[in-house]
């Protein structure tokens, strides 16, 4: 098909009348403007291509141009009609529409549902800190920070047809970090957050059983073991509290602190499982994490001592504060995510910095005090380097 | 025909969605300078997305159109529900909003890197300081 220059030139009008339109709907304080003014850009645009098109006899792609130019028309005549019909309520026909489809309960599916949940759910915590000004420690906030990354991943799961469940089960593993952040800051800060509503229905929990309870316990066992440091350190660095301690710590507080920390891992390692829809390993994960949280326990509340605590040597064991593993995991994703210049050169660094650090450990587990020291400050070293590479500018 | 009326279906929720989006941004706009990073990332976001889905129905994606429709519309809720949030905070004049982070941004990403690379720091230190013990043992 054969396009004229007088063809192009009425959709050269069309974009003038929209324009008049939108206009006098400005004027009159009509909504949807931006939206419509950005239409009517492109519209613009895509003339010009066409008219670019025709000086240089190039008919097939001045057609395809004015094609999608009367598209971005259409677009913008439909929104000043939707704009006009509803009047200066329009935000209130939209409003009544949603709250409608609420009244009915119809949702297109169940991952919607779940995800606004969450949605409000963030918003409730994001109010509760802002009006509490609580102190939140780097624990905390890497798992507010971790709920947000599971809601991200859920709405990603949402465009894709096939992947419903995991939508759903994003969402679901999202409240459950929300809730443990929750649990987290209340203790640490020793007071209620106004306007949160902990997380009570035991629904967003299933098919996992109990990990309501293990994440009411790891809250309050972390909490006793910062108690119990606190007679020791000051509470401002809660997180470095066992750096200062860790040496003339109790041997009943690192072994507590040390069966805590394998709890945690398991219920973060479990949590990631639920969310990749991997139920039976979730499951597994969180039964691990049960019981290792059950001989922390046992140990505070010097209680009988069962076997397996009878039976273990933690005195030349390396207490860990976080898992550094799991961490350098999260900063390489960070780096391909990124697009930092160098990362390849970046990420090199981090397999060196991880590599040390195991070799640290197992030199410490064998009782080379020297070398496993020597490892580690290596480590330190190439993380110093890292960190000045990505921050120094 | 019913090709047309699928067509006609979709451009009509893809018109609200338009309208929708214009109408949080107004909103987002006046009160931009004393709004959290997230809250206008998000919004930029959805932006591309709508922008997406418009070059989509010109060629007929019906599919990938309705979730982006979906999806956008929930995340315009959330929007609204943090710029709700912040209300408060703007009324009593203060801007200390707290930021979740988000990998999609830049800025919060290395915030987040940051905040990853502090407790590495810390374990490092531990076992460097446990070393140490053992050794002076």
């Amino acid at each position: 098909m054969i396009i004229s220059k007088l063809q192009v030139e009425k959709l050269s009008a069309l974009i003038a009348s929209c324009h008049k339109q939108a206009n006098f709907g400005k004027e009159a304080g009509m909504l949807g403007i931006e939206i419509i003014e950005e239409h009517l850009a492109y519209a613009e645009d895509y003339f010009n291509d066409a008219i670019s098109a025709l000086k240089y006899h190039n008919s097939g792609q001045a057609l395809v141009a004015c094609k999608a130019g009367l598209f971005q028309i259409k677009m913008a005549e439909k929104i000043i009609c939707l704009s006009q019909k509803s009047g200066s309520s329009t935000l209130n026909y939209l409003v009544k529409q949603d709250t409608e489809k609420r009244k009915k309960n119809i949702y297109e599916n169940e991952a919607e549902f779940r995800l606004e949940f969450l949605a409000n759910s963030l918003a409730e915590m994001k109010v509760a800190l802002e009006y509490s000004n609580c102190q939140i420690s780097l624990r905390a906030q890497s798992t507010l920070n971790s709920a947000m990354d599971f809601y991200n991943d859920s709405l990603l799961a949402l465009k894709d047809p096939d992947a419903s469940e995991r939508a759903i089960n994003c969402a679901k593993s999202g409240l459950l970090q929300l809730n443990l952040a929750g649990a987290f800051i209340v203790a640490e800060n020793e007071l209620a957050l106004p306007g949160w509503r902990e997380l009570t229905n035991l629904d967003i929990a299933s098919p996992l059983s109990n990990v309501d309870k293990v994440i009411s316990e790891i809250a309050q066992i972390r909490q006793t073991l910062h108690q119990l440091a606190d007679e020791r350190v000051s509470i401002e660095n809660v997180e470095s509290a066992n750096i200062e301690s860790s040496t003339q710590a109790p041997d009943k507080e690192r072994r507590a602190r040390k069966y805590w920390e394998n709890a945690y891992n398991r219920y973060t390692s479990g949590i990631s499982s639920f969310a990749k829809e991997n139920i039976q390993h979730a499951r597994a994960e969180l039964k691990k994490a049960e019981r290792e949280l059950s001989l922390a326990r046992e140990i505070l509340s010097d209680s009988v001592v069962s076997e397996d605590l009878n039976n273990e040597n933690v005195l030349k064991e390396h207490l860990p504060v976080s898992d550094l593993v799991v961490l350098v995991e999260h900063v390489k994703e960070a780096l391909l995510s990124s697009k930092v210049d160098s990362s390849t050169e970046l990420i090199r660094m981090t397999d060196r910095l991880v590599f040390l650090y195991k070799k640290a450990i197992e030199e410490f587990e064998s009782g080379e005090f020297k070398h496993a020291e020597n490892s580690a400050a290596e480590s330190m070293g190439i993380l110093k380097n890292l960190r000045h590479k990505l921050f120094s500018k | 025909m019913l090709k047309s009326a699928k067509f006609s279906q979709i451009e009509n929720k893809l018109a609200q969605l338009g309208l929708y989006l214009s109408l949080v941004k107004s909103r987002y706009n006046s009160i931009a300078s004393q709004s959290s990073r997230m809250v206008g990332i998000r919004l930029e976001l959805v932006l591309k997305d709508y922008r997406k889905a418009c070059n989509y129905l010109i060629k007929e994606n019906f599919q990938a159109i309705e979730k982006i429709i979906l999806v956008s519309n929930l995340e315009l809720g959330f929007i609204e529900k943090l710029m709700d949030a912040e209300s408060s905070e703007r009324e009593l004049g203060e801007s200390n909003f707290f930021e979740y982070a988000d990998k999609r941004d830049f800025a919060s990403n290395s915030q987040r890197l940051e905040l990853d690379l502090e407790l590495i720091e810390l374990e490092l230190m531990a076992l460097i300081k446990d070393s140490e013990s053992e050794k002076a043992l």
